[in-house]
């Protein structure tokens, strides 16, 4: 099992990672000091997820900090030849006043891959948040599509004890056609954004993805269609808030 | 024979204003005849007992319904579909409660009256599927037979398709209920909350459709 915990913190009008443990091969690179916010990348320091691997990620961004954390390139996750598969469990906590983006790597499920996958999410009502979740079908490039065995990722945002959002994805190509209806619809990628404390979004036009929004039960979440993890994370970096101001 | 009866399309809970994205896949042309409406009830089939149909079953069985009613409020991320649940759950209970020996309906009711529930059709139907002492698995069987004949009526209407080619999809599909339900009976809570970004994202897109003849 590899963990990372990352705190970080406002100090006197700036966030500081304050706390910061990692295990290989599980890192993080030197924190940029942006003029509004502070940005951590998660790095790994190999090609992919294997069968049997076990990431145990903590982020908690604490009152007044505004923070974003993204992930370096993309999450590979390898065949898991006959065994369990690969699991990540994060777990996030923003507080009040603060802010933390959340851009995760763009994953992309491997022939004969299986996954599972679950983050806890807990905001504090004044906190802001942006998530933004890109998965691909398989290597595209290589002409493979929806071979990957299982793929479950489960997303709950609560705001204080509420729980106000719920992603849980469930890819298993073998019980139904994940391709068509209802699924990817003969797109190669699909991204989930989740915004929640982030004001009034209007939503650019664009000709490389299905994009539509609507008012979750608190926050507002954003469905893509596309056939690119680059065009998707463009899109959702574009009206990220921390690039609106 | 009370499950029969409060499951039917044409019980008055208002099911025939909510198509529930149908009418979004009707227009982009994506369900457009019975091969394209059978893919749909395909996927439709596919996700529901870890949607809909797994809410009402760990209803059915005893579950905590303000849990549920949870669950099902943040899974619903686009408004038309979690409004459209809440209208027909408040419709649901106050049709049926006067009609049947119902407490635990009844007592949801009261949970979403004070405010500490939302009100969702699948954790009502679940609910009062409990209160009937029927069979588990055949009154999940009754509720998800209600989901399917309401999209494929929408579609029929929508389309406009052949009575035949509408029937024909729902009886290809139908085939597959006894299995959903049976799967529906054995979700893990955290299994809980699929609902496919494709229907989704179609779900969304009705919000701004330019002509709508139904609520979602």
């Amino acid at each position: 099992m590899s963990e990372l915990y990352l705190k970080m913190e406002n100090h006197a009008g700036r966030t500081v990672v304050s706390d910061c443990r990692f295990t290989a091969p599980l890192k993080v690179a030197k924190p940029f000091y942006r003029d509004d916010h502070t940005e951590v990348m998660i790095m790994q320091a190999s090609a992919g997820l294997l069968s049997g691997d076990e990431y145990n990620i903590t982020i908690d961004v604490a009152e007044g900090a505004e923070a974003a954390v993204t992930g370096q390139s993309y999450a590979k996750l390898f065949h898991a030849n006959g065994g369990a598969g690969a699991r990540q469990r994060v777990r996030i906590d923003v507080g009040d006043g603060a802010s933390l983006c959340w851009f995760p790597s763009p994953v992309i499920p491997f022939a004969g891959s299986r996954y599972k996958s679950q983050s806890d999410i807990y905001l504090h009502e004044n906190a802001r948040f942006f998530l933004c979740d890109i998965l691909a079908c398989g290597r595209v490039g290589k002409g493979e599509r929806f071979a990957f065995e299982s793929f479950r990722s489960r997303t709950a945002v609560h705001v204080g004890t509420k729980l106000v959002f719920l992603d849980n994805t469930r890819l298993i190509p073998n019980e139904c056609d994940t391709s068509g209806t209802g699924f990817f619809e003969g797109h190669t990628h699909i991204g989930l954004l989740y915004l929640y404390g982030c004001g009034d979004i209007k939503l650019p036009e664009t000709a490389a993805a299905e994009v539509s929004m609507s008012d979750s039960a608190a926050g507002k979440c954003v469905r893509l269609l596309a056939d690119s993890a680059q065009v998707l994370a463009d899109y959702a970096r574009a009206i990220a808030p921390q690039n609106r101001r | 024979m009370p499950l029969l009866q409060v499951f039917d399309p044409l019980f008055p809970v208002g099911a025939y204003t909510l198509s529930n994205g149908m009418e979004t896949y009707t227009q982009k042309g994506i369900v457009r005849d019975r091969g394209s409406l059978s893919d749909y009830l395909a996927s439709f089939l596919a996700v529901l007992p870890y949607g809909d149909l797994g809410l009402a079953a760990h209803a059915a069985l005893g579950g905590d319904a303000a849990a549920l009613d949870a669950v099902c409020n943040a899974m619903k991320a686009p408004k038309e579909l979690r409004d459209g649940s809440a209208h027909l759950a408040s419709r649901f209970i106050k049709a049926v409660t006067p009609l049947f020996s119902c407490p635990e309906l009844a007592a949801y009711g009261e949970l979403v009256r004070a405010g500490d529930c939302r009100g969702h059709y699948s954790v009502a139907a679940g609910l009062f599927i409990r209160d009937t002492g029927a069979d588990t698995a055949r009154g999940l069987e009754i509720y998800c037979y209600s989901l399917l004949a309401a999209a494929v009526n929408h579609a029929a209407k929508l389309v406009p398709l052949r009575q035949g080619d509408a029937q024909g999809a729902l009886a290809d599909a139908a085939v597959r209920i006894s299995g959903a339900a049976a799967l529906a009976l054995h979700t893990e809570i955290d299994e809980l909350g699929v609902s496919g970004a494709g229907f989704e994202l179609r779900a969304m897109q009705h919000e701004s459709l330019y002509t709508r003849l139904y609520a979602s």
